[in-house]
């Protein structure tokens, strides 16, 4: 179960809590660009990586975001760091330049692993900044803010009201769905049922003594609750008020000036990079090269 | 068949900000045949006590001791080997049982109990055929969908699903709530007529008319703790305010006789039809 606890919202009041959902949707928008812009120098893009995942981690902190359990994601990942790893070693590109070893004919580079563990950066980075998102965000506000966002989408007729509740009723259900279904795994558990244990076609056997009571009920469940909201004059056509109203405060004008400042940073010193010249943060402040 | 349950301790959700503690140094015996009902207010443990009992949960601390199973706590979790065969010894019903039912038909679905603790098809079938008859449902419905049945019955066959494993504990949790009257009677005298086949049975409840008239001893469970032991008649003659017990109007009424004048024995008076019974003689006298 505890995977599943992963990024979910937890109940604490900090600083970022507090910050309006729409703010911290645009400002992971803006910060997932400043975390993946391409630098031309090595040395340049690492800096700035570093700087990033320094600020990723104060921010995890302010939100109690436990930072191990990022780390522990690398685990499942595994498979993927290993796969671009082949790939980056045994796929050379043309701007690799600092060899390691040669096996039969294979020249294998350091750069591949630079690259590599630099993706692999990049994307703990996006998940940290995602997990703080959602640890921080109720899901209800979470998709008033994306509602928000898609408001102008109404001209030409899309439903977004109707796809944000969608969206808000399927995120309500997800814990009411995990409770059902360790209730239902405990009945059959009682009824002898091994889900950990046994061949390939009892588990898989097992899993249907799980899914079919899980379909079944949660098919009842959405009758019910369509009924329920006819019942107390639901329509989606009409124009609702909101219970939770989101709301910007002086957290957000922080929050975004600090977000928004690191994300211009980026943007000005990416712009200037690919226009003018090719930026060497070490070289600007230090007026040393390093020779790679 | 005995149960020993000694100083459980449970928590929910440890180490996360949902932490709470569910089952506080909690200790009790349930001898063999007994008829005993778990009774307390929702959240104050009963459901986490009986899932310990199958060995559903383990326990922080604390040991369980059911004839020859022992169920050691979390730190000696190692030493739990033989969890899946004390689930065919001891059976849980759990509450609305009827949203278990996965099968085609409802004797497959009874019969997935039995293969589980790998009894041969044929078999299964016979002891699923057997159960369902136990529970009063007519061999006509046997190659039904579960999904056609009503209600009560499904909750029958759930029942019928877990009497097929044929445990010699039998743990309900609520198993009367939302049936009709009839529906409850029908399952009540199931189950005394499986006590008196010499089966342990453990009732969760909140219906304390159930208390009076089926069991013969009660454990009150109040904010994780197990705050009385005994038999129903002293839990309602002892009128314990703490435990927040709501007194089957039947026992008052009785007393209030009792009260007013009339020798009536109140230790024996478990439904309508005995303090009916006691009034006559009472008269005749």
């Amino acid at each position: 179960m505890n995977s599943l606890t992963f990024g979910r919202y937890t109940t604490f009041n900090t600083f970022i809590h507090k910050v309006d959902a729409r703010n911290k949707i645009l400002l992971l928008i803006l910060l997932l660009v400043a975390i993946f812009l391409k630098f031309s120098v090595w040395s340049t893009a690492l800096i700035l990586s570093g700087v990033l995942f320094i600020s990723l981690i104060i921010l995890m902190l302010i939100s109690k975001v436990s930072f191990l359990q990022l780390l522990k994601s690398l685990l499942g990942m595994w498979f993927l760091i290993l796969f671009l790893l082949a790939i980056y070693i045994f796929v050379p590109n043309s701007s690799y330049h600092m060899l390691w070893v040669t096996w039969w004919k294979i020249n294998i580079y350091y750069d591949a692993f630079f690259q590599c563990g630099y993706i692999i950066l990049r994307l703990l980075m996006m998940l940290g900044l995602t997990m703080v998102l959602t640890a921080t965000t109720k899901p209800m506000d979470l998709t008033h803010g994306f509602e928000w966002y898609m408001t102008p989408l109404k001209v030409i007729r899309f439903p977004v009201h109707e796809i944000a509740m969608t969206i808000s009723i399927a995120l309500r259900f997800i814990p009411t769905l995990l409770e059902e279904t360790e209730r239902i795994m405990k009945a059959q558990a009682s009824r002898g049922v091994d889900y950990s244990r046994g061949r390939f076609f009892k588990k898989v056997r097992a899993l249907f003594s799980l899914i079919i009571p899980l379909l079944i009920s949660s098919f009842q469940r959405s009758e019910e609750l369509a009924d329920a909201m006819e019942a107390r004059g639901y329509n989606p056509k009409e124009k609702r008020t909101s219970y939770s109203k989101l709301s910007f405060t002086w957290r957000d004008i922080i929050a975004f000036l600090i977000g928004g400042g690191i994300f211009a940073g980026v943007l000005v010193l990416f712009i200037y990079d690919k226009n003018t010249a090719n930026i060497d943060l070490i070289n600007m402040f230090f007026g040393v090269s390093i020779g790679w | 068949m005995s149960i020993k349950v000694s100083n459980l301790f449970y928590t929910y959700a440890k180490k996360t900000p949902n932490e709470h503690l569910a089952l506080n140094d909690v200790s009790l015996e349930i001898k063999q045949g007994d008829f005993v009902s778990i009774v307390g207010h929702t959240g104050s443990g009963k459901s986490t006590l009986v899932q310990h009992l199958n060995g559903l949960l383990v326990a922080d601390s604390g040991l369980i001791e059911i004839d020859d199973f022992t169920v050691y706590p979390y730190k000696q979790r190692r030493k739990n080997k033989k969890l899946h065969s004390l689930r065919k010894h001891v059976g849980v019903v759990f509450q609305f049982p009827e949203y278990q039912l996965f099968e085609e038909t409802i004797v497959k679905d009874v019969a997935f109990g039995p293969k589980n603790f790998k009894i041969k098809e044929k078999e299964a079938t016979e002891i699923a055929k057997k159960a369902l008859l136990s529970v009063g449902i007519p061999e006509t419905y046997f190659e039904r969908s579960p999904f056609e049945l009503s209600g009560g019955e499904r909750r029958r066959v759930a029942i019928a699903g877990i009497f097929a494993l044929e445990p010699d504990i039998v743990i309900l949790d609520e198993p009367t709530a939302g049936l009709d009257p009839k529906g409850q009677e029908e399952i009540m005298n199931l189950l005394v007529k499986m006590n008196q086949e010499g089966k342990t049975i453990i009732l969760v409840t909140h219906d304390m008319d159930l208390v009076l008239r089926y069991t013969n001893h009660v454990f009150v469970l109040k904010d994780k703790e197990l705050v009385f032991s005994g038999t129903p008649i002293e839990l309602f003659s002892h009128n314990r305010e703490d435990l927040s017990i709501e007194i089957p109007p039947l026992f008052t009424f009785a007393r209030k006789l009792k009260n007013r004048g009339l020798d009536i024995n109140i230790s024996d008076i478990r439904n309508v039809d005995d303090l009916f019974e006691q009034i006559q003689k009472e008269k005749k006298r």
